[in-house]
C-alpha cells in the first residue's frame, strides 16, 4: 500500500504544497524549530551535567564511606548517616587492606607554583591533588613523559610530583608538550622533582571529588603523593567538617589526628567477589574501631558505591537544572499544539483538494499517507534548523555558566535524540489534522461552493 | 424612490479598463417588482452590488429613498443596507456555523435591536417562509429550497424596504424554484419593492416590469405589467 | 455584541479553538511560573548585605613563602593602606559577606546537646579586629564593638580563644524574641560566648539558602595569622577604581613572596556568586519571549487562517448592514473568547505546575499576581495577533457575497 513509488509521489506533493505556502509553512517550521532548539538546549546540557565520565569502569571504581563519629549520636553527615568524607586516621587505616586491585585516599590542596619563565608571575590557580600512586591507573591519566612515582613513595614520601600539560607550558614554557621530567618545580618554595606529565584531564563532573562543586572550573593539574600529607602543613581547598563541637583544630598536625572529615576514598574492586571480600573488610574495620572507642553511634558501618551511584547520591544535577528540562519539554508540547493548530488549518484549507483526490479514486489511508508525509517533510525542516538553532542556544549556555562551558555541547547521542523527537513529535502533531482531512465527505467540497 | 443618474462603474486593472456600467440610469417607484436580465457579464449584478451599496460607482448619482449615497462614508452606507435593504444571494450564503435562528438573527444583531424584539422578528420571519420549527438546524441539513427559504426570512426580519435578489432561484430546481418565486410575488404585495436578477425569461415574465442590461445599458421593458 | 451565538458557533466546530485554548493555558503555566521563579531570584540578588557596597574593596592574599612573619606582614599591609588617598579603614578578616567561602558553626542556647532545639541554626561565622564592624559599614543597633584588648591574636584559627560575640540582629531575634541580648551568653564551638552587641545586617559569605539563613551570621574578636588571609578596604567611592587597579602592584611591592587575587568591589561579588542565578533569570526570560512570540504566532496564523476561510461569510455580513468595525469586534471578540477559556484553563495548569514544583523541587507557593500578570499579558498578546488579521477582514468587500464561487 504505501510503496516506495507513492511515497516518491507524496514526497513530491509535500514539497510543492510547502513551496506554495511559504508563510504557513515557515511559520509550521518555525514552531517546530524553536521547540526542538530551547528542549534539545536544556536537555543537551542535563546529559552532559549527567555524564559519568568513568565509563567502562563506573562498576568497578567504588567511593568509601565510613560512619565514624560518636557521642551517641543518631545520624550525622547525609540524609542517610554517612558523612561524604574521611577523617585522615581512617584514610591510613584502610590503606593497610589487600583487597582493594588498586586504591588511594585524596584531598585537594591549593599551592603556588612559580615559573621558570622570565616575567610569568607565581600562580595559585592550579589545585594539587594528593594521592597515592594507583590514583593514575585507576582513573586513566594519560602519560606524555614519565610514569607516577615508584610504588615505595607511597610509604616512605619524596618530593616527587606529577604535572599536567597546562602546568607544564606555565612553569618550563612552550605548548606543554616538552619533555620536563627530571627538572624541579618550585612550590610555596618547596622544591619537587617532576616524575611525570599527563595530558590535561577535567571530568566533569569530577566525580572522584563532589566536595564544594561538582563542575569546578579549575581542574586538578598537579599530582603529589598522599605520603607528604604530614609534612605539608597547608590547609586542604574543600569542605572540613567535623561532628564533635569540643574538637578545635589547633593546626595541621592536630587536623591529621582529629575527628574531622576531609579526605576522598576510592578502590577499584573488578569483580563481584573482590566487592563483597571489601564490604567484610570495612565490617571488620568499623567494629575493630568500636572497639577502640570510636564509631560511637547508633549506626556504626561503612559503605561503598560505584562510581554511578555516587553521582546519583550526590545529587549532581542541580535543581535549576532539573526544573528547566522540564519547563523547556513543555515549551516544546506549547510548539507541538500550536503545529497542530497551523497544520490543522493548512489541511483544512486543501479540503476540496483532497475531496477531488478522493472522488478520483484515493483511498482515505492514501490521503492520510500524503499528508502524513508533508508533515514529516516539516517536521525533518523543523528538527534541522532546531538543531542548528540549539548549538547558538548551548553557545549562550556557555557563555552564562562558566562551570558548564566545557561540557555545554552537542554530542551525537543529542543529535540522534533531536532527530527523533522532531519527527516523533511533527508526526504526532500531524496525525489529527491528516485524520481529520481525510475523513470528511469527498462529495461534501465538490458541491458546495 | 431608487433613482440612478448617469451611473458608471470602471473596473481598472494594470491592462484594461473595463466598463461594467455605461451612463446607466433608471428609477425604480415605492412597491414596483422588477425583474433585471440580460446576458452574462453585461452588468447585472455590478447593478446589483450598486443598488445594494456594496460597491462604489465611478461617477453620477444615485439617490435612496431622497439620500445621495454616493457621498455617505462605508459606515452610513452600512447602516442603510441594515435598515432599508434585504438581500437574497443565488448561493443562499447561509453562515454555515451558525443555526437558522442565529442565521435570521444576523442583521438584527447588527442593527441594535433589544433581545425581545430580535427574538419576536426571528420567528416571526421563520414562520412566513414555513420553517420556524427547524430554527435550531443547521443550513446543511436543510434543502437548498429551505436554504433559499432561511435566507429570504433573514432579509425580511429586518422589514426593508427593498429586496434585492440575485439569481434567488439559480441554484434550485423548477419546483422549489416556484416556491420561491411564490413567496416573492407574496412579499411584494405586501409593500416591498422587489428588484430580482435572473437569466430566466420566464421568472422575468412574471414580473411587472422587465430590464434588460446589455453591455451596462438599460433596455426598459416596462410595459408587461399584464401579469 | 453578539457572544452568544459566536460561543455557539465555536462549539459546533470546536478543534481550533480548542488548540488555541490548550496553547495558551500551556502558555499561562509556564510563564506565570517562570515570571516567579525569575522575581523569587530578583528578591535573592537584591538582598541587602548590610554594606556600604559602592565603598568596599576585599582581596585574597595567599603566601607562599616558607619564613614569613604574618602578623608583622599584615600591619604593613595596613599601615600602607591606611595611606593611600580616599581610604577609610582597612582589615583583615577570614571572610567577607558575598565572598562564596568562610567558616561557619551551629550556634546553641546551651551546652551542645542531642535536642535539636537547643542549636536551631548554623550561622557564618566572620573573625577579625575592632575595624571590621566600621571597614565592612556595619550598623551597630545595640551594645558596643569590640575593645582592642578583646582581641585574640593566634597564629592559626584563633576563634577558640574568644569569648565574647556579635549577633547579627536576625540572629539575636531569633534566639531571645523580645528580650535584649545584650549580655546573653551563646554557645558556639561548644563554648560560651557573651554577647556585647548586635549589628542591623549583615549578610552570610555564602548565597545558597533561604533569606532567613542569608541573615544568620555573627562576629568573633578574633585574627588568625596564616598563609592565607582576606583583605578588606573601606574608601570614598570614586578611590575603588584606583585602588582595586594597583592593589596587587602594591601589595607584591610590599612583599612578593605571595599571590594577590580575587580582588572584587561587591559588585564584582555580586556578578560572581549570583551567576547560576543571573543565568537561570536570563534562560527563563528568553523561554518567556520565545513562548510568547509563538503563542502570538501561532494565535495570528490561525486567525488569519480562519479570516481566509470565512470570506464570503464576512461578505455577507457586511451585505446585510455589518460595519467595518463590526466586523473587526466579531474576529477580537471571538479570539478574546477563546484566550478567555484558555487563561481560565492556564490559571488551574500553572497552579497544578506550582504545586508539583513545590512538591518536587521545594519551591514556594506561586503568588496570585504572576498568574493575573501572565493572564493579562497573554490576552493582550492575543488580542493584538488577532488585530491585523481582523483588521484584513473588516476590509473584505461585501461586493464579495454576490459572487459566485
Amino acid at each position: 500500500m504505501f510503496s516506495h513509488y507513492m511515497f516518491a509521489y507524496y514526497l513530491k506533493l509535500g514539497i510543492k504544497h510547502i513551496a506554495e505556502t511559504p508563510v504557513l509553512s515557515l511559520l509550521i517550521v518555525t514552531a517546530i524549530a524553536l521547540g526542538i532548539a530551547v528542549s534539545m538546549t536544556m536537555l543537551s546540557l542535563y546529559h552532559a551535567m549527567a555524564h559519568n565520565p568513568a565509563g567502562d569502569k563506573s562498576g568497578q571504581l567504588f567511593a568509601v564511606q565510613l560512619a565514624a563519629y560518636g557521642n551517641d549520636l543518631e545520624t550525622w553527615g547525609e540524609h542517610d548517616g554517612l558523612p561524604l568524607q574521611l577523617t585522615h586516621r581512617d584514610a591510613m587505616n584502610l590503606r593497610d587492606s589487600e583487597v582493594p586491585l588498586r586504591q588511594s585516599p585524596m584531598f585537594r590542596l591549593g599551592m603556588t607554583v612559580e615559573s621558570r619563565v622570565a616575567g610569568t608571575p607565581p600562580s595559585a590557580d592550579f589545585d594539587v591533588r594528593v594521592a597515592d600512586r594507583d590514583f593514575f591507573a585507576m582513573f586513566g591519566l594519560d602519560f606524555l613523559h614519565g610514569e607516577p612515582w615508584r610504588a615505595e613513595t607511597d610509604s616512605d614520601p619524596a618530593r616527587v610530583a606529577v604535572i599536567s600539560q597546562r602546568v607544564n607550558a606555565r612553569v618550563f614554557g612552550g605548548d606543554g608538550l616538552a619533555n620536563n621530567v627530571g627538572r624541579t618545580l618550585l612550590m610555596n618554595e618547596t622544591e619537587f622533582r617532576v616524575v611525570g606529565i599527563v595530558r590535561d584531564w577535567h571530568p566533569l563532573p569530577r566525580f572522584y571529588d563532589l566536595n564544594t562543586s561538582a563542575y569546578p572550573t579549575t581542574p586538578d593539574a598537579i599530582f603529589i603523593p598522599y605520603s607528604l600529607t604530614p609534612l605539608l602543613d597547608s590547609f586542604p581547598r574543600g569542605n572540613i567538617q567535623g561532628w564533635n563541637p569540643e574538637e578545635h583544630l589547633n593546626n595541621f598536625a592536630h587536623m591529621l589526628q582529629a575527628e574531622v572529615v576531609w579526605q576522598q576514598y576510592w578502590v577499584e574492586l573488578p569483580e563481584a567477589d573482590s566487592v563483597t571480600a571489601y564490604k567484610n573488610y570495612l565490617a571488620a574495620y568499623v567494629d575493630q574501631q568500636r572497639q577502640l572507642g570510636r564509631f560511637q553511634n547508633q549506626q556504626p558501618r561503612g559503605h561503598i558505591r560505584d562510581t554511578q551511584q555516587w553521582l546519583n547520591y550526590n545529587n549532581v544535577i542541580e535543581r535549576d537544572n532539573r526544573v528547566m528540562v522540564g519547563l523547556s519539554f513543555m515549551f516544546l508540547l506549547v510548539c507541538l499544539v500550536n503545529t497542530v493548530g497551523l497544520l490543522l488549518a493548512r489541511f483544512l484549507r486543501r479540503m476540496h483538494e483532497a475531496g477531488v483526490r478522493r472522488a478520483l479514486g484515493a483511498s482515505k489511508a492514501q490521503i492520510f499517507q500524503q499528508y502524513i508525509t508533508e508533515v514529516v517533510v516539516l517536521g525533518a525542516l523543523g528538527g534541522l534548523a532546531g538543531l542548528v538553532l540549539s548549538l547558538g542556544g548551548l553557545w549562550s549556555i556557555r557563555q552564562l555558566y562558566e562551570q558548564y562551558a566545557p561540557i555545554a555541547y552537542l554530542d551525537t547521542s543529542m543529535v540522534a535524540a533531536a532527530v527523533a523527537i522532531s519527527l516523533l513529535s511533527s508526526l504526532l502533531a500531524g496525525v489529527y489534522p491528516a485524520y481529520r482531512a481525510c475523513a470528511a465527505q469527498p462529495s461534501l467540497f465538490l458541491k458546495a461552493q | 424612490m431608487l433613482k440612478m443618474q448617469a451611473v458608471n462603474k470602471v473596473f481598472v486593472t494594470d491592462l484594461i479598463e473595463t466598463h461594467a456600467l455605461r451612463d446607466f440610469s433608471l428609477q425604480v417607484e415605492e412597491g414596483e417588482f422588477i425583474a433585471v436580465t440580460g446576458p452574462s457579464g453585461s452588468g447585472k449584478t455590478t447593478f446589483l452590488n450598486i443598488a445594494g451599496l456594496l460597491e462604489p460607482f465611478s461617477s453620477g448619482s444615485y439617490l435612496l429613498d431622497g439620500e445621495d449615497v454616493s457621498l455617505m462614508s462605508d459606515n452610513a452606507r452600512s447602516r442603510l443596507r441594515n435598515q432599508k435593504i434585504g438581500f437574497i444571494f443565488q448561493s443562499f450564503n447561509l453562515i454555515p456555523d451558525l443555526d437558522l435562528f442565529d442565521n435570521v438573527d444576523v442583521p438584527l444583531r447588527y442593527r441594535g435591536f433589544a433581545a425581545g424584539e430580535r427574538r419576536r422578528r426571528i420567528v416571526r420571519a421563520l414562520e412566513r417562509v414555513g420553517l420556524a420549527a427547524r430554527a435550531a438546524h443547521l443550513p446543511a441539513q436543510l434543502s437548498g429550497g429551505q436554504q433559499q427559504r432561511v435566507a429570504i426570512a433573514r432579509a425580511l426580519a429586518g422589514e426593508p424596504r427593498f429586496l434585492l435578489a440575485d439569481e434567488p432561484t439559480g441554484n434550485l430546481d423548477s419546483l422549489m424554484a416556484r416556491q420561491v418565486m411564490e413567496l416573492l410575488e407574496e412579499i411584494n404585495r405586501d409593500g416591498t419593492t422587489v428588484i430580482m436578477v435572473t437569466h430566466d425569461p420566464e421568472l422575468a415574465l412574471r414580473s411587472q416590469r422587465n430590464i434588460q442590461i446589455i453591455d451596462g445599458q438599460v433596455n426598459d421593458f416596462s410595459s408587461n405589467a399584464a401579469a | 455584541m453578539a457572544i452568544a451565538p459566536i460561543v455557539r458557533s465555536l462549539l459546533r466546530s470546536p478543534a481550533g479553538a480548542i488548540l488555541i485554548t490548550l496553547q495558551i493555558a500551556l502558555t499561562l503555566a509556564i510563564v506565570s511560573n517562570s515570571m516567579f521563579i525569575i522575581q523569587d531570584r530578583i528578591t535573592k540578588m537584591s538582598r541587602p548585605s548590610g554594606m556600604p557596597e559602592e565603598q568596599i574593596l576585599a582581596a585574597r592574599i595567599l603566601y607562599f613563602g616558607k619564613n614569613i612573619d604574618y602578623a608583622a606582614q599584615a600591619d604593613r599591609d595596613l599601615q600602607f593602606l591606611l595611606r593611600q588617598p580616599g581610604v577609610i579603614n582597612a582589615t583583615q578578616t577570614n571572610s567577607v559577606p558575598l565572598g562564596g567561602s568562610g567558616s561557619s558553626s551551629s550556634l546553641c542556647r546551651a551546652q551542645p546537646s542531642n535536642d535539636p532545639d537547643n542549636c536551631p541554626y548554623t550561622v557564618g561565622v566572620y573573625m577579625g579586629g575592632r575595624h571590621l564592624l566600621d571597614t565592612l559599614g556595619l550598623k551597630l543597633v545595640a551594645g558596643r564593638n569590640f575593645l582592642p584588648e578583646e582581641v585574640t591574636v593566634s597564629d592559626f584559627t584563633g576563634a577558640r580563644a574568644a569569648r565574647l560575640i556579635i549577633l547579627s540582629q536576625a540572629v539575636a531575634d531569633s534566639y531571645f524574641a523580645d528580650q535584649n541580648a545584650i549580655g546573653k551568653t551563646v554557645y558556639l564551638g561548644g563554648r560560651a560566648h557573651t554577647v556585647i552587641g548586635i549589628v542591623e545586617r549583615m549578610q552570610s559569605p555564602w548565597v545558597a539558602g533561604s533569606e532567613e539563613q542569608a541573615a544568620m551570621t555573627a562576629l568573633l574578636p578574633a585574627i588568625s595569622h596564616g598563609f592565607w588571609t582576606h583583605l578588606v578596604i573601606r574608601a570614598e567611592a570614586d578611590s575603588i577604581a584606583t585602588l582595586q587597579r594597583d592593589l596587587e602592584r602594591d601589595l607584591l611591592q610590599l612583599n612578593d613572596r605571595r599571590v594577590v587575587n580575587r580582588i572584587e568591589t561587591i559588585d564584582d561579588m555580586r556578578q560572581r556568586v549570583y551567576a547560576n542565578d543571573r543565568a537561570v533569570l536570563i534562560i527563563l526570560l528568553s523561554v518567556i519571549v520565545l513562548l510568547v512570540l509563538i503563542t502570538a504566532l501561532g494565535t495570528g496564523g490561525l486567525v488569519s487562517f480562519s479570516v481566509a476561510r470565512r470570506q464570503k461569510q464576512i461578505g455577507t455580513r457586511r451585505a446585510l448592514g455589518a460595519r467595518k468595525i463590526d466586523i473587526l469586534g466579531h474576529f477580537l471578540l471571538e479570539n478574546g473568547l477563546i484566550s478567555g477559556a484558555g487563561a481560565a484553563l492556564g490559571c488551574a495548569l500553572a497552579i497544578a505546575l506550582n504545586q508539583y514544583l513545590m512538591n518536587t523541587y521545594e519551591l514556594p507557593r506561586i503568588g496570585v499576581e504572576y498568574i493575573a500578570a501572565a493572564a493579562l499579558l497573554l490576552l493582550l498578546i492575543g488580542q493584538s495577533a488577532s488585530y491585523f488579521p481582523a483588521l484584513r477582514a473588516s476590509g473584505v468587500s461585501p461586493a464579495v457575497a454576490t459572487r459566485t464561487v
